[in-house]
């Protein structure tokens, strides 16, 4: 074809005028069992049938589907409360025994809100009661109005106070 | 008797025949294809592997073979992608840049018991290895294979003028290498 005359390769081609004989070859019979090899490779591949790409497709999808279950299962799953028997008594005594270390949020946390109105109840009737009592310790103690000036005066005297001493109270 | 492609892909794409289909072509393009892969990637092992690779792969894809484009050229697509594969893989595992494959294959070219090239020969073998990868195939299928530039580039997937620009550049650089040697 003159299309394929156009480029000058003749540098080359009388480069390589000069040499003798062939340069690559092949073993001996080669292309005779070339065809043979060629079946047993077709052979292989049909009885590797792992190695099938629809085969290789099917198995990452199914293992991929796999992961991805055991991965969701894994973090679906909340951390189980271990669940112990215990009396009231007993929660009570762990409790006062390790108060120091219970903050107020998991005190609130384990609290219902039962016990928080009884708890509220009690305050109000122990701050009632507290109020109570100091109202009659307040009445056993005499104030200087539950005695006369003449009671005042003598009791003074008693204690070895005179006249003159009255003005440095 | 010499079969044309056309009265091959027919035997291909009857049932009864795609054996003997199969058959056909592979007495036709062995040798070509062979030759176009052991040019590329010097070793005898290596491109008996690739070749035989190459005709699996034209096996496995028969039914897939519309016609679209013309047998051969498809074949040689096969194993030009096949050589290419494998250059690029020996680049990997050995970790090498694309300047150390042309001293990696002018090794194997030296130490190759199927080389019988003399001085001559084995000079140009060697100005032709520091080609480009796509240079190197143009030049071996155009000037040792003869083939026609329209056929190249079909097989290549390029213009006709990408490939004559190419041949052209892969003379220039063989002759300058030749000259320097």
């Amino acid at each position: 074809m003159e299309e394929d005359k156009n480029i000058n390769d003749e540098a080359i081609r009388t480069f390589l005028g000069k040499s003798e004989g062939s340069d690559f070859k092949v073993p001996e019979n080669y292309f005779e069992g070339f065809q043979k090899n060629v079946y047993s490779k077709i052979l292989d591949n049909k009885n590797q049938w792992w190695k099938l790409p629809q085969v290789k497709m099917t198995l990452v999808g199914t293992l991929s589907v796999f992961l991805v279950v055991i991965v969701l299962i894994d973090f679906s799953k909340s951390i189980s409360v271990a669940e112990v028997d215990m009396s009231e008594q007993e929660l009570l005594a762990y409790y006062a025994d390790n108060i120091d270390e219970i903050s107020e949020s998991e005190i609130l946390e384990i609290m219902t809100e039962d016990d928080l109105n009884s708890i509220s109840e009690g305050l109000i009737d122990s701050t009632d009661k507290k109020k109570e009592e100091v109202r009659e310790e307040k009445k056993e103690i005499p104030s200087l109005d539950d005695f006369t000036d003449e009671e005042i005066y003598e009791y003074m005297l008693d204690e070895g106070y005179d006249d003159g001493d009255w003005d440095n109270l | 008797m010499s079969w044309t492609d056309e009265e091959i892909i027919e035997k291909i794409q009857d049932e009864k025949t795609v054996n003997y289909g199969f058959n056909l072509l592979m007495d036709k393009y062995q040798e070509k294809v062979y030759w176009v892969i052991r040019r590329m990637v010097i070793d005898h092992d290596a491109s008996d592997d690739i070749a035989q690779e190459t005709f699996v792969k034209v096996w496995k894809n028969l039914s897939s073979f519309k016609g679209d484009s013309k047998l051969y050229t498809w074949i040689y697509r096969i194993a030009t992608n096949e050589a290419l594969n494998h250059l690029r893989k020996m680049k990997r595992r050995f970790f090498l840049p694309i300047g150390d494959v042309e001293h990696e294959l002018s090794s194997s070219l030296e130490s190759d018991t199927y080389y019988s090239g003399d001085e001559i020969q084995m000079k140009l073998q060697k100005a032709i290895l520091k080609l480009p990868e796509k240079q190197r195939l143009v030049f071996n299928m155009k000037y040792f294979e003869e083939m026609k530039f329209k056929d190249i580039a079909e097989v290549l997937e390029v213009s006709v003028g990408n490939l004559k620009a190419q041949y052209h550049h892969a003379v220039k650089k063989i002759e300058r290498f030749l000259k320097e040697d």
